[in-house]
């Protein structure tokens, strides 16, 4: 018994000394990764996303705004770090994980949609959080979703089970094998596409509207980034980028959820663009559907919102006014 | 609670270790307790039917041995009786109404019983028949009847093989839990090593292909006959995977403890004829109809004609025994008119053999044996696979069509199936691993070979075991194949 025991005990430390080597290798191969996943959680955490803008929101965010061009009108740095298919909890999780490895920036520009202060059921692509478990914003971030356990966090290469690609990927960006990325640039990526008919589909299901949830627990946490930035003298700009017409007034209570955006605008002092009126709402040439700028429409927009943000901070004409 | 679940790698070690910790008199309580919490992971109260079924056996047994002559055949009935009815009410009972209702429909006659969708409790069909093979055993007088009621429970109800077998022998199994197990180490590791095989065939080859034959059985009429004989072949390899990958854990499982469970499966597919198929395919099923229904029909001491006839009904109950579905029933008879046909052609196959001294060269006629076996498995496998009769015939008629072996048809038609380059490199892999196992359990001498290497190669297999399930296995709790029946 006591042999049995002992080479027992033995095999487990040896078997859990290869996980962990094997877990280490795969997490520090993908922290290295600039693939669609990895590329901002990662120039996040490596310190590289440090920007005097940053730019937050879901994939109406990374699609719709170029920090190129805005960063070029402002004549400062900027970063697009809007985080695919994801509401206002994750991207708030993920402004704060910035906070902790890159400079604060000057302004952030904060997009909005009705489905913002909604919270999906799922966690939508969760391979993407699975290097960064080891960050307590992350897991916190992922908590509530009840994806991951205990055994997730705690044992060395658990997390990676049965990701046998994944586990492939890690390893071979760790030994330069090679090097994954992807096609966006400072976190934007232009969408050369037309429109398509998932709209038309969407409205078959759905002829009568629909009504957006929002929850309170949001509208709070909203509430207190707003607050935090005052406090830390960043400036933050709440934009809701266009939508295409029909889609905007499909949303029944729309009103109300864009109501709270105004009262908090109001409340912190900070202003609220609201696009969805602009005259680009009315063409399909700008969308590839309801929701989502193509790269005509997120060029133009960005343009003119750079113009926009430019009149904001320079009300009498500034220098970067001035060259336009 | 699944072999290949968080609960189980939690529930295995506390129990075991329970076990080996209490003293003798106190284990066959603790085993049945920790087999009460195992079965009502799944539905908690269907724990009555399995305890009916135990009273049933238990009294039933005691009072046949106890009489004698005609009493004797009586309560025999009144033990088999209710029993086959419960397991006809759970399994059957919607099948024949189902069956009837559409008799009636085509009679123009109207059926009023509908469908009433009844959950099968799981493991239904195995414990049954290990619950019937004990109150047969003790008619026959082959088996003294077990007067302690907690270890008769114990008996049907023990976890490793409650809810898919191996289904066990009474002069096998009752026996062993009034044995004292000690801890002997080498056993331990032993019944470990099974175990993680056999989550290895489970988790890594049977898992992965069950996606690619979901997707092809799901709309088999959207795939060429290339994806579908695919699909087959891949479900061919998923149930064995599936099924002798449960039989190791749970025989593995038992080994820890101490007990001897039969074999289940020994390399079926390298069988190089169907009635060599069935002595290693699901050996406790197969011997138990064997031993309690075709030898009381007359097995093979009888006209030939009685004979063919035997071995049909025998296959034919086989089959409505893993489901009630028209496919099984099919699936049951095609094997036994395959032993039949079998029997018919022995003499045209041996001089076949002659005339293309094929004879001479034992190996060459043994491969393409079991190549042929194979090939007649996997297409009876596409009716137990099969959701409907009219889906199999579907399948069987395109099968033979859209064949093209060009390297880019093979390629479009495994990305349609959702194969990807790292699928095919991970089943050939661990499929090919497998063989070389199977090679390696057939010869005495390697296995002895492997026995005798330094504990280094060992522990090396074992980490190399851990780590194909950790990073190829498939975890998403996929229930095993066998737990349906």
């Amino acid at each position: 018994m006591r042999r049995f025991a002992k080479y027992g005990a033995l095999f487990l430390v040896v078997l859990l000394g290869f996980a962990f080597a094997l877990d280490w290798a795969v997490t520090s191969g993908l922290r290295r990764s600039e693939s669609f996943e990895y590329a901002e959680w990662n120039a996040i955490v490596n310190g590289e996303a440090s920007a005097e803008i940053i730019i937050h929101g879901s994939s109406r965010s990374w699609v719709g705004l170029s920090p190129e061009i805005i960063g070029r009108q402002l004549d400062m740095t900027a970063y697009n770090l809007g985080v695919d298919g994801y509401p206002l909890a994750m991207q708030l999780a993920r402004h704060r994980l910035y906070q902790k490895y890159n400079e604060d920036p000057r302004i952030i520009l904060l997009c909005l949609d009705t489905y913002s202060l909604n919270d999906r059921a799922d966690l939508y692509n969760n391979n993407q959080f699975l290097p960064y478990l080891d960050e307590e914003i992350i897991r916190d971030a992922v908590q509530p979703y009840d994806y991951f356990h205990w055994y997730d966090y705690s044992l060395p290469l658990v997390r990676y089970r049965g990701k046998v690609e994944l586990i492939g990927r890690g390893l071979a960006e760790l030994l330069n094998v090679k090097h994954y990325t992807n096609g966006k640039i400072r976190g934007y990526e232009a969408q050369e596409r037309e429109w398509n008919d998932e709209f038309d589909r969407w409205l078959e299901q759905h002829p009568d509207g629909v009504d957006q949830v929002y929850l309170e627990r949001l509208v709070s946490e909203l509430d207190g980034f707003l607050a935090e930035c005052g406090r830390d003298g960043i400036m933050v700009v709440l934009i809701y980028p266009p939508e295409f017409w029909q889609a905007r007034d499909m949303v029944n209570n729309r009103e109300e959820i864009l109501s709270i955006y105004r009262d908090l605008a109001v409340k912190h002092q900070v202003q609220f663009l609201d696009y969805s009126y602009d005259a680009m709402a009315y063409s399909t040439e700008y969308f590839y559907n309801s929701q989502h700028l193509n790269k005509l429409g997120a060029e133009m927009f960005s343009a003119k919102l750079g113009g926009d943000l430019d009149d904001l901070l320079n009300p009498g004409g500034g220098e970067a006014a001035e060259s336009r | 609670m699944l072999f290949n679940s968080y609960e189980f790698l939690i529930f295995f070690p506390v129990v075991t270790v329970l076990y080996f910790l209490l003293p003798h008199k106190y284990r066959w309580a603790m085993l049945l307790v920790a087999s009460c919490v195992f079965y009502m992971a799944f539905i908690p109260i269907y724990i009555l039917v399995l305890f009916a079924t135990i009273v049933i056996d238990y009294v039933a047994a005691i009072y046949i041995a106890k009489s004698t002559g005609r009493r004797r055949k009586v309560l025999l009935a009144a033990g088999v009786v209710p029993i086959v009815l419960i397991l006809a009410v759970f399994k059957y009972l919607d099948f024949l109404s189902g069956s009837f209702g559409a008799i009636a429909n085509a009679f123009g006659l109207h059926y009023p019983i509908g469908v009433i969708n009844i959950i099968l409790p799981l493991g239904l069909s195995f414990h049954t028949f290990q619950g019937l093979s004990y109150v047969i055993e003790v008619y026959r007088g082959r088996q003294e009847p077990e007067r302690h009621p907690g270890i008769f429970a114990v008996y049907v109800m023990f976890y490793p093989q409650l809810v898919a077998g191996p289904i066990e022998r009474p002069s096998n199994l009752l026996h062993q839990f009034r044995e004292v197990h000690g801890f002997d180490a080498q056993r331990v590791v032993d019944g470990l090593k099974l175990m993680l095989w056999g989550l290895f065939k489970k988790m890594v080859i049977a898992d992965r292909l069950a996606v690619f034959v979901g997707e092809v059985y799901g709309a088999p009429e959207a795939h060429s006959g290339l994806g579908l004989a695919l699909a087959t072949l891949f479900f061919a390899i998923q149930i064995y995977c599936d099924f002798s990958g449960y039989s190791d854990i749970a025989i593995g499982a038992a080994q820890v403890m101490g007990f001897r469970l039969m074999t289940n499966f020994n390399r079926p597919y390298h069988a190089v004829s169907l009635s060599e198929f069935w002595k290693r395919w699901h050996i406790s099923l197969s011997t138990w109809f064997r031993d309690y229904l075709y030898i009381p029909l007359g097995g093979n001491r009888v006209p030939k004609w009685r004979w063919q006839f035997n071995l049909f009904v025998t296959f034919l109950v086989s089959g409505l025994w893993h489901g009630a579905n028209w496919t099984f029933v099919i699936w049951g008879a095609l094997h036994g008119f395959y032993l039949i046909l079998g029997l018919w052609t022995r003499g045209a196959r041996e001089t076949a053999a002659r005339v293309t001294r094929l004879e001479r060269h034992r190996t060459i006629r043994r491969m393409l044996g079991a190549v042929w076996v194979f090939v007649l498995v996997c297409f009876a496998w596409i009716f137990f696979r099969a959701e409907s009769l009219d889906q199999a015939v579907l399948i069987v008629r395109r099968l033979f069509g859209g064949w093209q072996l060009h390297p880019s048809y093979v390629s479009a038609t495994l990305d349609k199936m959702g194969v990807s380059a790292v699928d095919v490199v991970i089943l050939l892999l661990s499929i090919g691993f497998m063989e070389l196992v199977h090679l390696w359990q057939s010869s005495e001498e390697e296995r002895r070979l492997f026995a005798r290497s330094r504990a280094p190669v060992r522990w090396l297999i074992g980490y190399g075991l851990v780590f194909a399930i950790l990073v190829a296995g498939v975890f998403s709790n996929n229930q095993f194949i066998y737990f349906q029946f």
